[in-house]
């Protein structure tokens, strides 16, 4: 079953005056399933922000359509895009966007309380999923008690309350140290086990080798793309750098 | 590096700046202008000629205070200033500049804003003078005729006290600068936001003071007693609104949070979170702002109530235009005092209108046990609420003024008082006398004499002077023949008469004493005008602290709040209800310390009330009316603050 579904999306930024074009998105096609972990690869400059930001609602694409389950984001009106947003999306960041005035049980909660839910399913929410995220003990500190490590699982403690239908993560290793990295991309993998579908932004050849995709965009347009299959981690590692050395040298399109 | 480049970078740092700097000039500017319009006033000879004593002294208190409002206030904005630029500094730090090039770069700056300051401040100060010379002037109802001029010693003195200041805030940033690093600089104010813990301490120190000051101000109830413990209840009322603010808000809003289900509700997450982070970084700027506010609304309405009763006040304490008191006199002397006055001033050309004759004496007494003791005779210290005012007087006055004919027997007394007293009998130092009758109201003419400036207030009437002089004790004997009389004339024939009167001590020995209603309201417009001047202008300079502080308050927490709502944003929260959560907010710390000014206000209101009744502001009315309109004229200014300021938050926070 397809979770997302994206065609032909086009993003033109212009300036104010409108002298300028800047085309971040030309044209991209994609779908994600149901349980699929992608993983999106590019350069700097080469549109995965923008999309991001499309797909999470929090911009407007200039033309072309996203499918979130069956609904178009397009047609969802601006009153309700927050709380559309909140049901059915989840977020992790590259600098957590933890509250510092909140305790890490308070920010976890916070799409629920947004959503109006009762504080007795809260808890019954909170607790299983914190201990799977190795976060009990850590609930009633604050973000800046706890390390970056602690940080980040705090945040996908936040995205993953909610059970959304897809989860974005933007960057989510970009902060850490290779052990928080790791440890991090062990528990997304083990989430993805469970049936989380998640789409992950990142530059790091070595968080995009877990996924079961790997898209690659390049001037706005996605340029080609690695199914695992069967290949282990190291395989997909290998394979990752492959690609990326083609596309710096400018090759030719093969997907 | 050149020198050429510190001036340019000092420049440009004013430039991008100029949120912050150009408000914090603007105060600079205005703070040492209003210095300088005191100062000026203080020192200035054409002053000096209204009423030496009392001005001057109502001026030099300004001075002193402005003095220290500037050191504090521009200390306080500075250290708001610094706190921002953290960031900028430590960038610089880290691209290769010493600290000595950014010592070198804030020095200029400092010098820049310094200069602007001061320099603008003395212009503005200047120009305005002779406009707040004549406000002054029109304000004690005085015109001595002389032209304003300008007292080099006044912008000698606000040269020195400001350039003193500013280089001591220069200091203060230097000092900042050296003993910070540069990542501390760069993460700037942007240290790990704890909790705030509840102090219970001092939250129950604040309820139990503001309480107790409360329930002093309400309970006071005689006008001398409110003397004593309006100090008292003001200083508790002060410590209470700094506990309450600190303490009593955090405590609140942590039980609140306690409250789970309470808490985890949408609007009520957002604001109680958002309330105990905001009540952490602003307690005490906002207990400062309503204990400005307080005092402002406070000082304003009694000073306009004093002035806009002043013809009430006089008239109670001089029922006639000019009266005449007779101390020790002889038999004969008593005889002849109406006789020659209303000669003396018929001889003048204005013959006497009305005129009022009273033996009595006026006096404090202690009440223990239902008898009345003076002080003299009583061997320890009384308490306040021992205190009962007595006036003895003679049937004769008693009769003449009310057009009675009583009579008393050697022991028998008339009463009139508003204390609770049922006995038939009344014992004044040992001496017991029979009540033949006891007054409930007084007749309209006996108002003349001013019964109830205490709680206990009693009037008796004696049959004669002997028996007064019996009651009184040996070592105090005095009683007063006091003859009051109206005339017809202008204020400057009246202002003279009450002058030329005086020659006839000769004929008495020296042993009348004059009052003259003109003088006194001469000297009343000089003692009330600079009050109300000296409170207007005070009022002034706290309405700019507070909108300052207030601004400076909005500015810094937008950008602090501008990344809390982003986050909010990105994790679901709509834009609608973002900028609900933050109107509420803001709001709502915004109009607190206004909102607990009005209830000091409020509660100060009866204690305020007895205090000027001592000065015989006895209409409740113009009191009330005078406090209405500054609170609400105050509140007006101070939603329009909130609209402009709220307008920058906005802007930044969206």
């Amino acid at each position: 079953m397809k979770v997302l579904d994206v065609k032909n999306l086009k993003k033109v930024y212009t300036t104010r005056l409108g002298a300028h074009k800047v085309e971040a998105l030309k044209d991209v096609n994609f779908s994600v399933e149901q349980g699929e972990f992608i993983a999106i690869m590019g350069e700097s400059g080469s549109g995965k922000t923008t999309l991001l930001n499309i797909l999470a609602a929090l911009d407007k694409p200039t033309s072309g359509k996203v499918r979130l389950k069956d609904v178009d984001l397009n047609a969802v009106p601006e009153r309700r895009i927050a709380e559309f947003r909140r049901n059915n999306l989840g977020f992790v960041f590259q600098d957590f966007n933890l509250l510092d005035t909140l305790s890490l049980k308070d920010n976890i909660l916070l799409p629920l309380v947004l959503a109006g839910d009762k504080y007795k399913t809260m808890e019954e929410k909170l607790m299983p999923l914190a201990k799977k995220l190795g976060i009990a003990p850590l609930l009633e500190k604050y973000p800046y008690e706890v390390s970056g490590g602690q940080k980040q699982r705090a945040a996908a403690a936040r995205a993953l309350i909610t059970n959304p239908e897809l989860v974005l993560a933007d960057e989510p290793t970009g902060a850490l140290d290779s052990k928080s990295s790791e440890e991090l991309l062990r528990l997304f993998t083990n989430i993805n086990k469970e049936g989380q579908t998640i789409l992950m932004v990142t530059h790091s050849v070595r968080a995009a080798s877990v996924a079961s995709r790997v898209l690659f965009i390049k001037d706005g347009e996605v340029f080609h793309q690695l199914y695992r299959g069967n290949a282990g981690e190291e395989q997909m590692y290998q394979k990752i750098s492959e690609t990326l050395t083609v596309l710096a040298a400018g090759g030719e399109r093969s997907a | 590096m050149r020198s050429s480049l510190y001036v340019k970078l000092a420049k440009t740092n004013i430039v991008t700046n100029r949120k912050t700097y150009i408000p914090y000039i603007i105060t600079a500017v205005l703070t040492v202008a209003m210095f300088l319009i005191m100062a000026n006033l203080r020192f200035s000879e054409s002053v000096a000629g209204i009423e030496k004593a009392t001005l001057q002294m109502i001026l030099n208190f300004g001075v002193i205070i402005i003095g220290a409002f500037a050191l504090i206030f521009l200390f306080y904005t500075n250290s708001f200033l610094i706190k921002r630029r953290k960031k900028e500094l430590g960038i610089y730090n880290i691209l290769g500049m010493e600290k000595r090039h950014v010592r070198r770069m804030i020095t200029l700056e400092s010098l820049f804003v310094s200069l602007t300051g001061i320099v603008g401040g003395v212009i503005i100060g200047l120009l305005l003078s002779r406009l707040m010379y004549m406000i002054l002037q029109k304000m004690v109802r005085y015109d001595n005729g002389l032209d304003f001029e300008v007292s080099m010693k006044a912008i000698w003195i606000t040269l020195i006290l400001f350039g003193g200041i500013f280089f001591l805030i220069l200091l203060a940033n230097l000092f900042t600068i050296q003993m910070t690093n540069p990542i501390e600089l760069l993460r700037g104010g942007k240290v790990g936001e704890r909790e705030p813990k509840s102090k219970w301490i001092l939250g129950a120190i604040g309820l139990v003071a503001i309480a107790a000051g409360y329930y002093i101000a309400v309970t006071t109830e005689s006008p001398v007693a409110a003397l004593n413990t309006f100090f008292v209840a003001v200083v508790l009322v002060i410590i209470g609104t700094y506990g309450i603010f600190m303490a009593g808000s955090i405590i609140f809003l942590k039980l609140l949070k306690k409250n789970k289900k309470f808490y985890y509700q949408t609007n009520h997450f957002v604001a109680v979170s958002g309330m105990i982070y905001r009540m952490k970084q602003n307690a005490v700027g906002l207990a400062n702002i309503c204990i400005l506010s307080t005092a402002l609304l406070v000082t304003i309405s009694t000073t306009v109530s004093l002035y806009a009763g002043m013809t009430d006040m006089i008239g109670h304490s001089f029922p006639n235009e000019i009266q005449v008191a007779l101390t020790g006199g002889t038999d004969e002397e008593r005889e002849r005092l109406p006789q020659r006055v209303d000669e003396f001033l018929a001889d003048k050309g204005h013959p006497v209108k009305e005129s009022s004759y009273y033996t009595l004496r006026d006096t404090v007494v202690v009440k223990e046990g239902g008898k009345l003791i003076s002080p003299a005779l009583y061997g320890s210290t009384p308490t306040t609420s021992q205190m009962a005012q007595v006036i003895l007087m003679t049937l004769d006055s008693y009769n003449r003024n009310t057009g009675q004919k009583l009579n008393l027997d050697q022991n028998e007394v008339l009463l009139y008082t508003n204390d609770k007293f049922t006995d038939n009998e009344l014992t004044i130092n040992e001496q017991t006398f029979a009540i033949k009758k006891q007054v409930k109201d007084l007749e309209n003419d006996i108002n003349n004499v001013n019964v109830q400036i205490l709680e206990q207030s009693y009037l008796v009437v004696f049959n004669d002077r002997e028996t007064i002089l019996g009651v009184l004790p040996e070592e105090d004997q005095d009683i007063y023949d006091t003859y009051g009389v109206d005339f017809n004339g202008s204020v400057s024939e009246k202002l003279e008469m009450s002058e030329s009167i005086q020659q006839l001590n000769q004929e008495f020995g020296e042993k009348l004493t004059f009052s003259s209603k003109e003088n006194a309201t001469k000297m009343y417009y000089v003692l009330v005008g600079g009050l109300l001047f000296i409170g207007t202008y005070f009022g002034a300079l706290f309405l700019m602290a507070t909108v300052l502080i207030i601004y400076y308050k909005q500015i810094s927490e937008g950008y602090d709040d501008k990344e809390r709502f982003g986050i909010m944003k990105k994790v679901g929260m709509s834009k609608r209800e973002i900028s609900k959560a933050i109107k509420s907010q803001v709001l709502l710390v915004f109009f607190l310390p206004l909102i607990v000014a009005v209830v000091h206000v409020f509660f100060a209101f009866p204690v305020v009330r007895k205090l000027l009744a001592i000065l015989y502001l006895e209409n409740v009315g113009i009191f009330m009316i005078a406090t209405a309109v500054t609170i609400l004229v105050f509140a007006l200014i101070y939603c329009l603050v909130y609209v402009i300021t709220a307008r920058e938050y906005y802007k930044i926070v969206e």
